[in-house]
């Protein structure tokens, strides 16, 4: 009986509020970040960015693009761990805000590739994906977990 | 800040699922009445989902829409918040929040990370682990923070964090994490908002300071001899004065390391080396006509190393001491009328 009224209760959540979920419109950007957070073995402690902050760190990043965002980024600045969930404002926002998060990825390449060789591994196997209209980044000590977060 | 965003990660996760096990059953019940109430041409489709579309995903997504956990800094607001509060989260706020036995000062990160609020009393300045230079800047008058309105942050890594904690917002702050006197001068790290890289000099030349705070060291004393490290930094500010004649340029001390850290590595960061390239700078300071602000002493404790409850890696602080140094700038400033005469 249990396993029933779960499996209803699934079917239900399925057909309401998840029926975009491929689309990334039911992903909470917050929630999914602060899993993702601590699902990654992060070495760091990381540090939630806002609209003074973020511009400092993702310099290409248009917010009149951005729907809604949560970054965490390394608060020693001698690690390059940071989460990002990006949501776009819309579809045609979405490539430029792609963008911006790949530019940052290769910031973090440029600035720790002779500084911090060690930590060059964690930016290698950094976990970048889109999920309907949000962008997900993820630079983790534990890539694998983070990216299992990411994808929910 | 909202408390919520200083609790530890770990809390709020514990936190919802206890919520989610007390709240299940009346929503499972719910769910069973709209089922029926639907038809059962769902549970048929549920089966013939295929496999990936992960329950796990539309699960957490959806006791999520039901729970809706208030996220104030995640829409951008029209107009930016003025003072940026710090959110710390991670690894070491989390076992904070399991009682590790990590230092105070990563506990007070973790339940108190509105170090960097306004209403936070601001902490005392140590001292004295790091001795006096004659001709350092000396104590003055608090100036307000308005006084930072046209001032210039050129450094690393560790300047780099005036704008992560958001220190003084109204500062400019051109640094790049790992930089270092030698590749300041070339290295293109600066990025423009239309994508392009620039070098820290060409960056600098779009902004208009009277003041210009430099800090490097941390990552030249490593890998740069002494001359090297002094010759670069001396390209640096000649460099500086020819860019921003008018500006007071002040040379900041590299701060300590750890003692841990001042020990590993065949102490090539050593508190020892760190004090013999900080007189060295005192003495370019002179040489430039710059101002020398010994601001080791904001961070160090009495025996002159950086705390190591501070400092994850031995090197880089956090919020609460990004505030203590710049309590320490507040309190050491030259008047307009030196500025001028140099």
């Amino acid at each position: 009986m249990k396993k029933l009224a779960a499996l209803l209760l699934l079917t239900t959540l399925l057909f309401t509020g998840c029926g975009k979920n491929a689309g990334g419109a039911s992903i909470n950007v917050k929630d999914i970040a602060e899993k993702t957070v601590a699902a990654g073995g992060f070495t760091d402690e990381l540090v939630a960015l806002t609209d003074t902050t973020l511009p400092a760190s993702y310099t290409t990043l248009d917010l009149d693009k951005v729907a809604e965002y949560a970054v965490h980024v390394s608060g020693t600045m001698g690690t390059p761990e940071e989460v990002a969930v990006i949501r776009a404002k819309s579809e045609a926002d979405l490539p430029d805000v792609k963008a911006a998060v790949e530019r940052r990825l290769e910031d973090l390449k440029l600035n720790f590739e002779d500084y911090r060789p060690e930590e060059m591994p964690k930016i290698e196997s950094a976990v970048l994906i889109t999920r309907g209209d949000c962008v997900l980044l993820a630079v983790a000590p534990d890539a694998a977990a983070a990216k299992a977060a990411l994808e929910g | 800040m909202d408390s919520k965003h200083s609790e530890p990660l770990g809390y709020k996760i514990k936190r919802r699922e206890i919520f989610r096990r007390r709240k299940v059953w009346p929503t499972v019940l719910g769910s069973v009445l709209g089922v029926l109430l639907l038809g059962g041409g769902t549970a048929a489709a549920l089966l013939l989902l295929p496999a990936g579309q992960g329950s796990t995903v539309s699960v957490s997504a959806n006791t999520v829409v039901e729970t809706p956990v208030p996220t104030p800094s995640a829409t951008p607001a029209p107009t930016p918040t003025p003072t940026p509060k710090p959110i710390v989260v991670g690894a070491a706020a989390i076992a904070s929040a399991a009682g590790s036995s990590q230092g105070t000062a990563v506990e007070d990160n973790a339940s108190s990370s509105p170090s960097g609020a306004p209403d936070a009393p601001a902490p005392e300045i140590q001292g004295p682990g790091i001795a006096d230079i004659p001709g350092q800047v000396p104590a003055s008058e608090p100036v307000g923070e308005n006084y930072f309105d046209d001032a210039l942050f050129v450094g690393d890594s560790i300047t780099t964090g005036i704008q992560i904690y958001g220190t003084m917002a109204n500062a400019t702050v051109v640094a790049s994490t790992g930089i270092n006197p030698s590749t300041i001068l070339t290295k293109p790290v600066i990025r423009d908002k239309e994508g392009n890289l620039h070098t820290v000099l060409e960056s600098m030349s779009a902004h208009n300071p009277t003041k210009i705070y430099v800090m490097l060291g941390a990552n030249g004393i490593a890998w740069l001899d002494e001359e090297t490290f002094i010759g670069s930094y001396s390209q640096l500010i000649d460099g500086i004065k020819a860019q921003h004649p008018a500006a007071q340029i002040y040379i900041q001390s590299i701060f300590p390391v750890t003692a841990e850290k001042s020990q590993s590595e065949s102490g090539i960061y050593s508190n020892e080396k760190i004090t013999r390239y900080n007189q060295r700078l005192y003495q370019l300071s002179v040489e430039k006509g710059a101002a020398y602000l010994n601001v080791a002493q904001a961070v160090a404790n009495e025996l002159g190393n950086m705390p190591s409850d501070v400092s994850p890696d031995g090197i880089h602080i956090g919020p609460d001491y990004y505030k203590r140094w710049f309590e320490y700038l507040k309190t050491h400033t030259v008047s307009p009328a030196v500025a001028t005469a140099k």
